[in-house]
């Protein structure tokens, strides 16, 4: 479950930025090292409600991500609560 | 010898600036009077350019060799476009008094807060990216391109430490690509310790601006908007790269 979230968390950067596999690494901040900034997350997370069918727009842990982990968690965490 | 040098020339830009602004005050006190609001910020525009070629091109040659160089293979100077360079240095705003044409900085909300410079950037219409939305933001834009007047601005928001670009914000792509308009990517070298960070001691040298070919609609529509952005970065890392020998 927890790679299958990974991996799909990547195909995300991957087919909306077009974000090389092997730069996305756990560790990697998706603003610091992925390039991502404020507006380019606004589409992040239209794709990844997409993807996983949750709703994360109005979720306030949203703001606490800044790596590919912080994000799997989060998605995790949001799939076990629904 | 250096000390020296910095203390004439920022005696020289102080004792300028403020003669400058009562001088430049009172021709745009006059033309306000006599003509539109557009007229006179059209003016205040310009006197901005002039006031920004005598100290670079002027006070500056005590102690830096600014040159610029247009590579942009004969972009038409009246088209609107955007403007996007690195940003090493405090003194990167006044080294873009280079630029030909009517254009309006996009800065950081702190340059408004400096004596006289500050009010002058309100005056001539600066716009803050921080200070609103980005669809207020791409309006006003949107009225600045109709008016035939480009902006400019330094998509990294903020110096990097070294030739290394730091990763870039999407605001000015993503205006340019709704306006459909050419990009420019300018590149200054050489700017880093001119001041020093953290300090006002300009150590002497040379600095080049340059400006590179635009980048036109065609080449980009196709491309998203965050691979937009990348895009135009690498372009520039390539240049910088190969002029600082870290190629």
């Amino acid at each position: 479950m927890s790679d299958q979230i990974e991996t799909m968390i990547n195909e995300v950067f991957e087919e909306s930025f077009e974000i090389e596999k092997e730069d996305l690494k756990p560790e990697a901040n998706i603003f610091e090292d992925l390039g991502l900034d404020s507006l380019d997350v606004v589409d992040l997370v239209v794709a990844l409600q997409k993807k996983f069918s949750v709703e994360i727009r109005t979720d306030e842990r949203i703001k606490d991500i800044r790596t590919l982990e912080d994000l799997s968690k989060f998605i995790k965490e949001l799939k076990s609560e629904s | 010898m250096i000390f020296i040098k910095n203390l004439i020339f920022f005696i020289l830009v102080i004792t300028f600036t403020i003669d400058a602004f009562f001088f430049f005050g009172i021709i745009l006190i006059f033309i306000r009077i006599f003509s539109s609001q557009r007229v006179a910020q059209k003016v205040l525009r310009f006197l901005i350019v002039c006031y920004g070629r005598i100290i670079i091109y002027g006070f500056a040659r005590i102690l830096v060799k600014v040159e610029f160089i247009d590579s942009s293979q004969g972009r038409h100077a009246h088209d609107p476009c955007v403007y996007v360079s690195n940003h090493r240095s405090a003194s990167d705003a006044f080294l873009m008094g280079v630029l030909p044409g009517e254009f309006v900085q996009i800065v950081n909300l702190w340059p408004f807060k400096l004596p006289i410079l500050g009010l002058c950037a309100r005056l001539a219409g600066y716009l803050s990216v921080r200070s609103m939305p980005f669809d207020d933001f791409s309006k006003e834009c949107k009225k600045l391109f109709s008016n035939n007047i480009s902006i400019v601005g330094f998509p990294e928001g903020t110096r990097s430490s070294s030739s290394q670009m730091g990763q870039f914000h999407g605001t000015l792509f993503r205006v340019a690509k709704e306006n459909q308009l050419k990009i420019v990517p300018l590149c200054i070298l050489g700017n880093e310790d001119k001041p020093l960070r953290g300090s006002l001691k300009i150590i002497p040298g040379s600095v080049e601006v340059h400006k590179l070919p635009a980048i036109g609609y065609k080449e980009y529509k196709d491309l998203s908007n965050f691979k937009f952005k990348q895009y135009i970065r690498k372009k520039m890392q390539i240049f910088i790269d190969q002029r600082t020998g870290a190629a």
